[in-house]
């Protein structure tokens, strides 16, 4: 090993000694050195440097396992009207239809060792410091397709929510996905097997299973109830075709402590929908939070445009919310909470053109009571319906563009809709008025992201 | 007038421009393809002269993590691409990549000239490597301790053999790690006791040795017979990937090096041909 550094470092000490002959800065050899003695001194240097590159290299081997990456979105956005609801970006504020915002700036730091991992990122805003991922995972040496992962992590349910805020097509996730999972990420222990090259048929399968707080990354275990959460996916590549078909279904089983005993759900009084308050219940009873999903992933690389993507999901189930709201209810509110069935799916289309372009449209709609109908809402003075009961939806069109390998910009325009309620009789909806039709709350946004 | 002029002679500048300019393309990846791919491009620029291949080498890793950054137009690799890889490509690019087996490789197992063994089994270079016979005595050498060569972790030949040869163990940690297969030969071509292992195309100051498939098989060397028909036991294709369906000058300079001229090429840098 020794010679093979030794050779071009030889090299460089006699071509060094040449160079020094006409300097006299160098320190002249001194007289009467043999040719055996020279050789004797430059390779004591090879061997010191060789040693002092061992060393280097020992240090250089341990960093390489460390690994930093990071991003930053910029945008401006503008908005129809000034005080508008938003979820892409958050809502605008009653002096405000236009924003420079800085929507994420990510660093993250994982350690990754033979059989276990670190992971640390966090989003440092100008509104604070939020913790994303911090999680701890060993993987088992044998088959190397089981890991164990503790700590915050992205809940393992449907696709969108374990995909990565610096690779979606469009600014955000979709209404759903944010309402029902906000921040994608919980506290908990997962198990996941991989399937590996060397497993048949097993190799396309992706099984993730986990007990979670339900409380998301910022808070503390505050009950007993976990949140059983996972996801079977299969993916199906057929390579001669440029063709691959992904796949899973999702299950959420949760249970949330109520920390009062006021309890409302969608019920009839006097043939009128509305929510109505359950008698009897004490203050720590559990209620279920069960959701199920389907998703659908189909890829294929059209000749000379690019690849395209056909996406979609659908969520369903009965959730328990804030009261009036559909906030995840967390211990401690003196509210109360709604029961309610919910409903989100999407459908979207990202096609490249080039490797430098991209365009993407995606459909949402999120429906936080199924049990009821626009016309419901607002159909009697009495009824406690609201604008929270109404489904909405969005078109979103984006465009990409890759500047190169760590720059992106987008375009993008959402066309936000809503159910309309009723509005047979507008004393009833006084405070509905603009939501008997669908009223503008569109909105663009121009965006630059830097990732490393 | 004058104005109308101008912007002719601009927009005729600009075509000009447009049309006479080169097309490059970028070639990005394996160490072992490396010369391969050099040769390919000289060849391919004499004849047309219109088109510039750029190659660099790095490693089969860091060609795939190029092409998954939209950084080169062609990845060389000397392994698969992972799974976890293609899952890169397709949010990036909407794709699963086009592979390409471009040539054959016997995967050589490297020995000093002056060195007395001449052919071992699989899972005596396995044990070597994995560091449970660390002595040449124990697979009828001298009575010396063996010195392990290989390539760094982002090299395709590095995950191969791992986990082809080593069956997906690791590799002994004594073992020196060199950045690129010409160094593995010539630290090997320089060391009576080292042990070094990459693509056969690179054989100058050493030898090969026989490879059996288990202890009571026949020993064979990589040559061209022996690799096309099976029987040399650590073959494996060399690969380059794009991230779409190619088109135009890079469709054209695939096509080329899959055909007879291009393949006489893999011949003469001393792989073998895939067809």
């Amino acid at each position: 090993m020794k010679y093979l550094f030794a050779t071009p470092l030889v090299l460089l000490a006699l071509s060094a000694g040449f160079a020094a002959e006409g300097d006299s800065t160098q320190p002249a050899a001194p007289a009467g050195t043999t040719l055996e003695e020279a050789i004797t001194n430059v390779k004591g240097q090879v061997d010191g440097l060789n040693e002092s590159y061992l060393e280097t290299k020992s240090i250089v081997d341990k960093l390489a396992k460390l690994k930093v990456g990071g991003y930053v979105q910029a945008q401006w956005q503008y908005a129809d009207s000034l005080n508008q609801a938003s979820v892409n970006g958050g809502n605008f504020t009653t002096a405000s239809q236009e924003r420079i915002a800085l929507r994420r700036a990510r660093l993250k730091t994982t350690w990754q060792g033979t059989t276990s991992r670190y992971v640390m990122e966090i989003d440092a805003l100008p509104t604070g410091l939020v913790i994303k991922d911090v999680n701890a995972q060993i993987s088992e040496p044998w088959l190397k397709a089981f890991s164990l992962t503790a700590g915050v992590m992205d809940r393992p349910f449907g696709f969108e929510v374990g995909y990565s805020s610096s690779m979606i097509e469009l600014p955000e996730r979709t209404r759903g996905s944010q309402i029902l999972m906000p921040g994608e990420k919980d506290l908990g222990v997962m198990v996941e097997f991989a399937g590996t090259d060397k497993m048949g048929f097993a190799e396309h399968l992706n099984v993730k299973f986990g007990g979670f707080t339900g409380l998301g990354s910022a808070l503390a275990e505050n009950d007993n109830e976990k949140d059983y959460i996972g996801r079977v996916g299969i993916s199906l590549p057929f390579y001669d075709l440029n063709l691959a078909i992904d796949g899973g279904f999702s299950g959420y089983l949760g249970k949330v402590t109520n920390s009062t005993g006021k309890v409302s759900e969608i019920g009839k009084v006097a043939d009128t929908l509305t929510w109505v308050s359950l008698a009897g219940k004490k203050a720590l009873e559990t209620y279920d939070r069960n959701l199920m999903g389907v998703d659908a992933q189909v890829y294929y690389d059209i000749p000379v445009i690019g690849g395209i993507s056909l996406r979609g999901e659908y969520w369903w189930g009965e959730w328990v919310s804030v009261a009036g709201n559909t906030g995840l209810y967390t211990l401690g509110d003196t509210n109360g909470v709604t029961l309610r069935n919910v409903s989100s799916w999407y459908l979207m289309a990202v096609q490249n053109i080039g490797s430098k372009n991209q365009l993407a449209v995606r459909y949402d709609v999120f429906d936080p009571s199924t049990d009821v109908e626009g016309t419901d809402i607002a159909k009697a003075k009495s009824s406690k319906l609201g604008v929270n009961d109404a489904a909405q939806s969005t078109l979103g069109l984006g465009w990409n563009y890759f500047w190169d390998e760590a720059v992106r910009f987008t375009l993008n325009y959402d066309f936000n809709m809503n159910e309309k309620v009723n509005s047979a009789n507008p004393a009833n909806n006084a405070g509905l008025k603009k939501w008997s039709d669908d009223f503008d709350n569109n909105q663009v946004t121009v965006r630059m992201q830097v990732k490393f | 007038m004058n104005k109308t002029i101008s912007a002719g002679l601009g927009l005729t500048l600009a075509a000009f421009a447009l049309a006479t300019a080169k097309e490059t393309i970028t070639v990005k990846g394996s160490d072992t393809m490396v010369i391969l791919a050099q040769r390919w491009a000289e060849k391919y620029m004499a004849t047309h002269p219109d088109v510039s291949v750029q190659v660099t080498g790095g490693g089969s890793g860091t060609g795939i993590s190029a092409l998954i950054n939209g950084t080169t137009d062609i990845c060389d690799a000397s392994r698969k691409m992972k799974s976890a890889e293609r899952e890169k490509l397709k949010q990036r690019f909407n794709s699963l990549g086009v592979e390409v087996p471009s040539a054959r490789d016997g995967l050589a197992v490297y020995l000093n000239d002056a060195s007395p063994v001449a052919e071992l089994s699989l899972d005596q270079v396995k044990d070597i490597y994995t560091g449970k016979v660390s002595n040449w005595k124990d697979v009828g050498g001298p009575d010396a301790k063996i010195v392990l060569y290989g390539r760094e972790n982002n090299s395709g030949t590095y995950v191969y053999f791992r986990d082809n040869v080593l069956k997906g163990e690791d590799f002994a940690p004594g073992m020196q790690s060199l950045p690129g297969t010409a160094a593995v030969v010539n630290a090997v071509s320089k060391d009576k006791l080292g042990i070094g292992f990459g693509g056969s195309a690179y054989a100058k100051g050493l030898k090969f040795a026989k490879i059996k498939k288990d202890a009571s098989s026949p020993a064979y060397e990589p040559n061209g017979e022996t690799v096309k028909n099976g029987t040399y036991p650590i073959t494996r294709y060399l690969y380059m990937y794009l991230k779409s369906r190619p088109t135009g000058a890079i469709k054209n300079y695939v096509d080329w090096t899959l055909s007879p001229e291009g393949q006489s090429v893999v011949t003469e840098v001393g792989y073998f041909p895939v067809k």
